[in-house]
């Protein structure tokens, strides 16, 4: 016997939903992770220093799931990169998840950021150059982010840990993070 | 494969052979074209090979509803902004490319300006970003080696800013590509040596890549089969139209290849070397292959010992040790790349292409900034880009 349905959207499971939710909450997390982590590591780290050189002064990038999942903005505002949140609908670059699944993915390191572009996981509205230099950055505050052997899994090559970047990890996780859970957005911005 | 999910995507309508152009209004009625705008380069325009095409609408029922012939030999955005202009003022409705690697391109580039609503290619730049239907496109090479008939990119110069911007979208594959072996018997050595390289380039990064898959693998591998088996004797020979619809072919097949598994390191230092030092592609490309080959060697070598059956034959296979195929396989590149330079004097390092050594550090700069690094198994950084170039030097 055939279910007819109506002219609404097809019934989904409460589990699903409430799965759903769930990972909603925790790539929202995620993104405000590592945005802390990014801030904390270009303060120090001389590679992500001379990226964010490279970026215009006001340029915001966008970390977003599509079409209306969470989202996480960066801005680089009086030479430094800054935290702006989870909400905004400008930016100059632009990396769309296409699926909620996908973003979780890369952010919790098992998928590679350039596997997610090899695979077609992510479209890049903006300079594909200036994407170049955020996935530069992005595998650098991995690196800082991830143990050894999780960052192994996710870096084409993992630089040497050595005494300067041992610091700076300490820095991103000890100083950095838990420092951005005192500030306010609008005192970053 | 390396990835344990990958997409393939090729909705392209194939024509391959024989009086294949003749079909050409019949494709047009079929997709609804009224009035298609022609874009091509002048030369093709005076050695009568655009005349060949337009011959075909004799009494078919449908008229061009336009020409634009200056396409230049590294297109740019401008002149994909003033075509889409010219598209606009004369009402057509589709876009018919005859030419190489450059006027497929800027077709391509004229299709996303016309059909996403903008007046400029810039602001549309990214990957996976065009979101609106485009125009038919119907795709004639009269070079075997871009392959860009079958791919989702489009590589356009930005002369301000001195880069090479990429395209990339499902959208911007053609509908339809003609491959009718009159269309390219007229390239000359040189030419067919460098754009058969550039294919066979597509093909072997395609087969390396991060997302290949066991469909773009098929593709490549035929595709270096067709190039070993007819590249030095187009060369040779230039007038056998069977060699050339083999090579044509080939290059298409090396386009759905990369089109769906990407390219690498090779294409990243050639895109760059086409922007500092206006070095043609394809001459980049057989250049830089074997250099690149062994950049990738460690993390590819299964890939590259699997690849000596198709770029030498079975005998070769069968009778190199496992360990010792990689090399081989670099090794059948470089004698085929010399080989290429006794017949049409193709350049086998970039001082006999004529770059200069002081403009080694701009060049790694581009390449450090093209897309198509992400897509290489090894990871490269500016130092790496710099002593690949001193090593092709």
């Amino acid at each position: 016997m055939s279910t007819v349905l109506g002219t609404g959207t097809l019934p989904v499971p409460l589990s699903v939903r409430s799965q759903r939710s769930v990972q909603d909450f925790m790539l929202r997390m995620l993104f405000w992770l590592v945005g802390q982590a990014f801030l904390a590591a270009a303060r120090w780290d001389k590679g992500l220093r001379r990226e964010l050189a490279g970026w215009e002064e006001g340029f915001v990038l966008r970390f977003m799931v599509a079409p209306v999942g969470p989202m996480l903005l960066l801005k680089k505002r009086q030479g430094r990169l800054r935290y702006q949140g989870g909400s905004g609908s400008q930016a100059d670059l632009t990396i769309c998840f296409k699926t909620l699944g996908a973003a979780l993915r890369l952010f919790t390191a098992r998928l590679s950021f350039s596997d997610a572009f090899a695979q077609h996981r992510v479209s890049v509205v903006g300079d594909v150059a200036r994407a170049m230099s955020v996935y530069r950055c992005f595998n650098q505050v991995q690196f800082y982010l991830l143990p050894g052997i999780m960052a192994r899994k996710v870096l084409k090559r993992k630089p040497p840990l050595t005494f300067g970047a041992l610091l700076i990890r300490c820095y991103v996780w000890f100083v950095g993070i838990p420092c951005g859970l005192f500030i306010p957005i609008r005192r970053r911005m | 494969m390396k990835a344990n999910y990958f997409e393939f995507h090729n909705p392209l309508k194939i024509l391959s052979g024989d009086q294949a152009l003749e079909n050409l209004p019949y494709e047009l009625e079929r997709l609804g074209v009224k009035a298609p705008l022609l874009v091509t380069e002048r030369q093709l325009l005076e050695i009568g090979l655009v005349a060949q095409v337009a011959a075909v609408f004799a009494g078919a029922g449908i008229k061009l509803g336009g020409m634009f012939s200056e396409v230049p030999v590294d297109s740019s955005t401008q002149v994909v902004n003033q075509i889409a202009a010219l598209f606009r003022e004369l009402q057509c409705d589709a876009l018919i490319a005859v030419g190489g690697g450059s006027v497929i391109d800027t077709a391509k580039g004229v299709n996303i300006v016309v059909s996403q609503g903008q007046d400029d290619l810039v602001a549309l730049m990214g990957a996976e970003t065009l979101h609106r239907p485009m125009k038919p496109l119907i795709v004639i090479p009269t070079t075997a080696g871009t392959g860009s008939e079958a791919t989702r990119v489009a590589v356009i110069a930005d002369l301000k800013r001195q880069v090479k911007l990429a395209f990339t979208s499902h959208r911007l594959i053609p509908d339809v590509a003609i491959l009718d072996p009159r269309m390219t018997c007229t390239l000359p050595p040189l030419l067919t040596a460098a754009t058969g390289m550039d294919a066979l380039t597509h093909a072997v990064e395609a087969y390396t890549g991060l997302q290949k898959n066991p469909l773009s693998d098929a593709c490549a591998v035929a595709a270096i089969e067709l190039i070993r088996e007819n590249l030095l004797s187009v060369v040779i020979r230039g007038e056998d139209r069977q060699a050339r619809l083999a090579l044509a072919n080939a290059a298409l097949l090396a386009g759905v290849a990369f089109s769906n598994s990407m390219v690498g390191i090779v294409h990243a230092v050639g895109h760059a070397l086409g922007a500092v030092c206006h070095l043609p592609h394809g001459v980049a490309m057989a250049v830089l292959l074997p250099f690149g080959m062994e950049y990738n060697l460690k993390s590819s070598f299964a890939d590259y010992a699997a690849l000596l059956l198709p770029l030498a034959d079975a005998e070769v296979y069968a009778a190199t040790p496992h360990a010792a195929r990689p090399a081989a396989a670099i090794a059948v590149v470089r004698t085929l790349l010399q080989e290429l330079q006794q017949q049409c004097e193709l350049p086998c390092s970039l001082r006999e292409a004529g770059v200069n050594q002081t403009q080694f550090a701009e060049i790694a700069d581009k390449a450090l900034d093209d897309g198509a690094l992400l897509f290489n198994p090894v990871e490269a950084d500016r130092e790496d880009l710099f002593n690949l170039l001193r090593n092709a030097w």
